[in-house]
């Protein structure tokens, strides 16, 4: 990153004005809706099919823009003041490092969605509540420390699945899916788990359920038996599983241990494997790039991370960070109520970051070397209320893609993408194609 | 590839059912047998594959005259167009997409450890027979094993460690097992992708372990004089001048008593279509006699394989109609006998003399194929002895007693007849779990090597990427299974593979999988192994030109072709032991268990006999 960028991220927050009804709606409609029919938590085939023809997120960019471009500052009130927008980096440094006390990420449809099958989650708690967990997480996730204590463990779980993986001539999203589901099963829950898929179905019907916005009320028999088989696991911890962690994490009454663990399920298998795998796309389309991550091999390095960071950049999977603010207070210069909805809209911020050049490019670079945090970039989030799964995420992610990308050769089939130019705003992971050759 | 429309349609009709119901499980017996030979199309069409690290070469040479009606030892020229192909050392291909091999490699070769899958699942506790076969059932099966492939014996110095435990008495600590050795250019090194192994035998059909796979073997194998092999005068085979113990074969591994008997017969079954040959075509010389010969005993013991030895462990009416219809067609052997072949669909008339195509892929054994043909438990531990013609029992052995060099010393004290007897009255054992014959789970090679087989054969599967069960199922178009208590009915085993396998259902090893799950009605092993089995036992007639475009009467003679069409296995028997007869009296089928002499004599007469051995072929449908 340029230092004029990094000026621009350490100044003050700009401001933020009003905008009018009438891009108020026009925002909602095409940025806020479809975020929300994407589903906050586990993508549907169907819908990510549907939002991709239309190509919605190219819409919301171009609303979003016409917004800013007409008022400047750092993002805009809309509706009266109900909801507000941001895009620059002072405004949203200031939301998420304040995470959780001031701007909750409780309201809303996303905990309404999550009530259905984590309703004392992390991410949807606040206050004391969050704190609590939050050092569990933390602890658990070894969220601070450089190297994973069980990272050796890990990388031979990858090692050993990817040896298992059978694929070719093609390669399609259900093996690949298959293969994050073993990887985070041992990881999670451990070795003897592997073939426990009646608990990532549990967890899936239930995520389906709850993002169908309706019918969250009581919990269901498949709650019920989700949780029931957690505690099972974690009543007899296996060895070298992020579960034999949790005797040592830092955890009270409040901690609702079970309650955590759902999310790791989904973000490891799930959003790290959807992940993944465009980051795969990416580096099948780009000879060059290919080449290039080829000479990192077998261990996969830098510059690996660096593509996967870009690809979670580009078609970031948390299109949207939101936040409810907990009291009355003053957001760069503008009054925000209690109950405000304050909306950062990742689709937008990544590809139209003003001083950044080639964001609609892969540029793995952004990445390498010692950087100041960009808090535009939000694929994991920043501040406060950042991913705790940030280290796991690069080491697993990392240790499959090198794996893979030691046993076999990609050809992209479908969708095309542009080697060394500007990447489509959407990618449908469920319809990427390779073939392959075993190297 | 170009498919019928009948296969097509038969395709189409069976897939959307046989996603609730298995072929077996269709109510009748033609719609068994149907539902069958849409399941064979379907695996031909999809799951034949060259090896990838081979290029074909356009033939350059022209075919010698004389393999135009005669099969050559080396098994080439049987393709005029490839003449390589099936031909002894091309490798073993796969039933499986090669891009999908991946032979295993440590930690997960080991994982878990082969000598603990034998020790702890193998194992025979109490021997469990099978009680609607015969032990010449086994027999049977390894002398085709050895007419089909070998992998070779390794070399001693490229071994693979296989952990064992502190507390097991093995004597080396880990155990070395020689690697199975790839072939030049086979993509030996790996890179964890699929390796090229080649055959030590020819690839067809033929009868190499009869008739060798070199000019040089079958040199000392042949008299010379009227096409016959060598055989003493005494009606035994001869010693194997470089191996004391064991017989003179085109292949002797692995010696028995068994395999010696079925050797002996065969031997005396090419000797006796010289015999024929040479009574109705009197100027021919040695060489046509013997070549000639050569391909009626071959196809003949292909028919009885096919007919008789198949329908007899997979003991389903809808199999032996399935069969017959592979050999002869569904019109049956009378109709064709009459009117001769129908048009060229193989749904109606069968293989045998029609064009000779090879699919998807030119024809090479597969790796799969040897992994399903690993039967070793049908192999007993104790042999009880008796006499042909009284019955009387004579003594009770270990088989180590009746093998490897012991083998014709151990003969000397019976006749033949005693010894086949002895062999159609027992059981072998049934392919289960827990029921490894001890002898070979501890054997003594005639070169002094010890082994578990049981091991051997766990860790040759992962070793050479065939994979494990869950995955060969679906590679098979099988469903997974999900769990231990869907693997298998008994509750034990699947509590002892769950331990074993650190409850991973997708480690289990094809091997475990194949001796736990529940068998179809009548079945001597899986259905999971059967799949493979429907595909290449009719694989091994249609691409062999000797069984299809030249089943002629021109290359085999009209007495051959007869020859082959109205012999069956008892017929062999008795040609060359006559005083079997009263215990075969009435079979239908020469490997369900034979009727005892002793029991005989209490005054069953012809009808009597007949009416037992019917009785025992539906006992062997029902069970
Ligand atoms: C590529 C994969 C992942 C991505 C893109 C990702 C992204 C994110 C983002 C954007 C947030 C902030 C959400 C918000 O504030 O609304 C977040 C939070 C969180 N992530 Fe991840 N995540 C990933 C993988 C993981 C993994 C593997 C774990 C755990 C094993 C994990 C655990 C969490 C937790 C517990 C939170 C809540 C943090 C809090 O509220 O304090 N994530 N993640
Ligand atoms: C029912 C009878 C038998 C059947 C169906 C059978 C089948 C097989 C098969 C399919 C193989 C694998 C061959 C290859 O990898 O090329 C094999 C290997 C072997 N069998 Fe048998 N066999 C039988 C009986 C025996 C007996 C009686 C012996 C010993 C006297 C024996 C000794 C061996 C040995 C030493 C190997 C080689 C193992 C290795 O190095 O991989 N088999 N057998």
């Amino acid at each position: 990153m340029s230092t004029a960028t990094e000026a621009r991220s350490e100044a003050a927050v700009g401001r933020l004005h009003d905008a009018s009804l009438g891009e108020s709606l026009k925002f909602v409609a095409t940025g806020l809706l479809p975020s929300l029919a994407r589903g906050l938590f586990k993508p549907r085939r169907g819908a990510m099919k549907r939002l991709t023809a239309l190509d919605m997120d190219t819409r919301a960019i171009r609303a979003l823009s016409e917004i800013r471009d007409k008022h400047g500052g750092d993002g805009a009130r809309l509706l009266g003041g109900r909801l507000a927008v941001l895009w620059g980096a002072g405004a949203i440094r200031e939301v998420l490092d304040n995470s959780a006390t001031d701007y909750a990420s409780d309201g809303g449809a996303k905990a309404k969605g999550m009530c259905h099958f984590q309703p004392d989650a992390l991410t949807v708690s606040r206050g004391a509540d969050w704190r609590d967990r939050r050092a569990f997480n933390e602890s658990v996730l070894a969220y601070s420390e450089r190297v994973h204590p069980l990272a050796d463990r890990f990388l031979s779980v990858v090692e050993d699945e990817v040896a298992r993986l059978r694929i070719g001539p093609v390669l399609e999203w259900d093996a690949f899916e298959g293969l994050w589901d073993h990887i985070t099963l041992r990881v999670v829950f451990g070795d003897h788990a592997r073939g426990d898929q009646e608990l990532t179905g549990l967890l899936a019907k239930l995520m389906n359920q709850g993002q169908r916005l309706v019918g969250v009320g009581e919990p269901t028999d498949d709650y019920y038996e989700l949780y029931g088989k957690i505690e099972r696991y974690l009543a007899d911890p296996q060895e070298g599983s992020l579960l034999s962690l949790v005797r040592e994490a830092p955890q009270s009454d409040r901690t609702r241990v079970a309650h955590q663990v759902p999310h790791w399920m989904f973000a490891m298998r799930d959003t790290l494997g959807a992940n993944a795998y465009r980051a795969l796309a990416v580096i099948a389309a780009d000879p060059s790039l290919c080449a290039r991550v080829r000479e990192e091999l077998p261990e996969g390095g830098e510059l690996l991370e660096g593509v996967l960071h870009e690809a979670m950049r580009l078609w970031p999977t948390t299109p949207l960070l939101a936040r409810e603010t907990t009291r009355d207070l003053e957001l760069g210069g503008a009054r925000l109520a209690e109950g405000t909805q304050v909306m950062m809209l990742n689709v937008f911020n990544h590809r139209r970051p003003e001083g950044i050049d080639d964001a609609d490019r892969v540029v793995p670079e952004r990445w390498m070397g010692d950087n100041p945090t960009e808090y535009r970039f939000n694929h994991l989030s920043n501040g406060t209320q950042d991913c705790p799964g940030g280290p796991l995420v690069l080491l697993l992610g990392r240790a499959v893609l090198a794996r893979m990308l030691s046993e076999w050769s990609f050809k992209l089939v479908e969708p095309s993408l542009p080697a060394g130019g500007d990447q489509p705003t959407m990618l449908d992971f469920f319809a990427i194609r390779f073939e392959v050759e075993p190297r | 590839m170009s498919r019928s429309p009948v296969a097509r349609a038969l395709e189409t009709a069976f897939a959307r059912i046989n996603k609730k119901r298995q072929w077996y499980e269709m109510p009748t017996v033609s719609l068994k047998a149907l539902n069958l030979l849409s399941l064979r199309l379907d695996l031909r069409d999809k799951n034949l594959f060259d090896s990838p690290n081979r290029e074909q070469k356009p033939r350059t040479e022209d075919p010698p005259p004389e393999a135009l009606r005669a099969r050559r030892p080396d098994g080439r020229w049987n393709d005029l167009e490839d003449p390589d192909m099936g031909s002894v050392g091309r490798e073993f291909t796969h039933n499986i997409d090669p891009k999908r091999i991946k032979p295993e490699k440590p930690p997960r070769l080991h994982t878990p450890s082969a000598r603990k899958v034998s020790l702890e699942l193998m194992t025979r506790d109490t021997f469990k027979p099978a009680t609607t076969l015969n032990a010449l059932a086994a027999a049977w099966i390894q002398f085709e094993n050895h007419n089909w492939f070998f992998h070779g014996r390794g070399k001693p110095e490229e071994v693979m460690d296989v952990p064992i435990e502190d507390s097991d008495d093995w004597p080396e600590h880990p155990m070395h097992v020689r690697r199975s050795v790839a072939i030049p250019g086979g993509n030996g090194n790996g890179n964890g992708r699929a390796v090229d192994y080649g055959n030590t035998e020819t690839h067809w059909w033929d009868g190499s372990q009869l008739y060798g796979t070199s000019v040089e073997q079958q040199k000392q194998l042949r008299t010379f004089e009227d096409g016959k092999l060598k055989i003493g005068a005494n009606g035994r085979l001869l010693e194997d001048p470089d191996e004391a113990g064991i017989d003179m074969a085109g292949f002797n591994e692995n010696w028995w008593f068994g395999l010696s008997c079925l050797h002996t017969l065969f031997t005396k079954e090419h000797n006796a279509i010289c015999d024929r040959l040479r009574r109705e075509n009197p100027r021919w010389d040695d060489q046509r006699l013997f070549d000639t010969a050569w391909l009626i005993n071959s196809a003949l013991m292909a028919k009885i394989h096919t007919v008789e030895w198949t329908p007899g462990i997979v003991n389903t009416p809808a199999l032996w109609f399935a069969m017959n219809v592979n050999w002869s067609g569904g019109l049956g052997q009378h109709i064709k006998d009459r009117f001769g072949r129908l048009g060229d669909s193989e749904i109606l008339s069968g293989i045998m003399g029609s064009p000779q195509e090879h699919g998807e892929a030119g024809f090479q054994l597969t790796e799969e194929f040897v992994s399903v043909y690993r039967m070793h438990p049908l192999i007993r531990d104790d042999w009880e002895f008796f006499r042909h013609d009284s019955g009387e029992r004579v003594e009770e052995r270990f088989f180590d007693d009746l093998q490897g060099s012991n083998t014709r010393g151990f003969m000397q004290n019976y006749e033949i007849p005693d010894l086949i007897y002895t062999l159609g009255v027992l059981n072998p054992g049934q392919i289960t779990l827990h029921n490894y014959p001890r002898a070979l789970q501890h054997h003594r090679r005639i070169d002094g090597e010890l082994m578990d087989l049981a091991t051997l054969d766990v860790l040759r599967d992962r070793e050479r990427g065939v994979p494990r069960y869950n995955d060969f199922r679906e590679e098979m178009r099988m469903p997974r299974v999900r769990s231990f208590d869907e693997l298998t009915d008994n509750k034990q085993w699947a509590e002892q593979i769950r331990r074993v396998y650190d409850n991973d259902i997708d480690s289990v090893d094809l091997q475990v999988g194949m001796y736990a799950e529940p068998l179809p009605p009548g079945f001597g092993f899986s259905d999971t192994a059967f799949r493979v089995f429907i595909l290449m036992a009719s694989r091994r007639l249609k691409s062999d030109r000797f069984f299809t475009t030249d089943f002629t009467p021109e290359v085999y003679t009209q007495a051959g072709i007869d020859w082959v069409n109205h012999t069956k296995m008892k017929d062999v028997i008795i040609r060359h032991y006559p005083e079997l007869e009263p215990s075969l009296e009435g079979m239908p089928n020469a490997f369900l268990p034979w009727h005892r002499v002793d029991a005989a004599h209490d005054g069953k007469g012809p009808m009597g006999k007949r009416f037992e051995g019917m009785k025992k072929a539906l006992e062997a449908i029902n069970a």
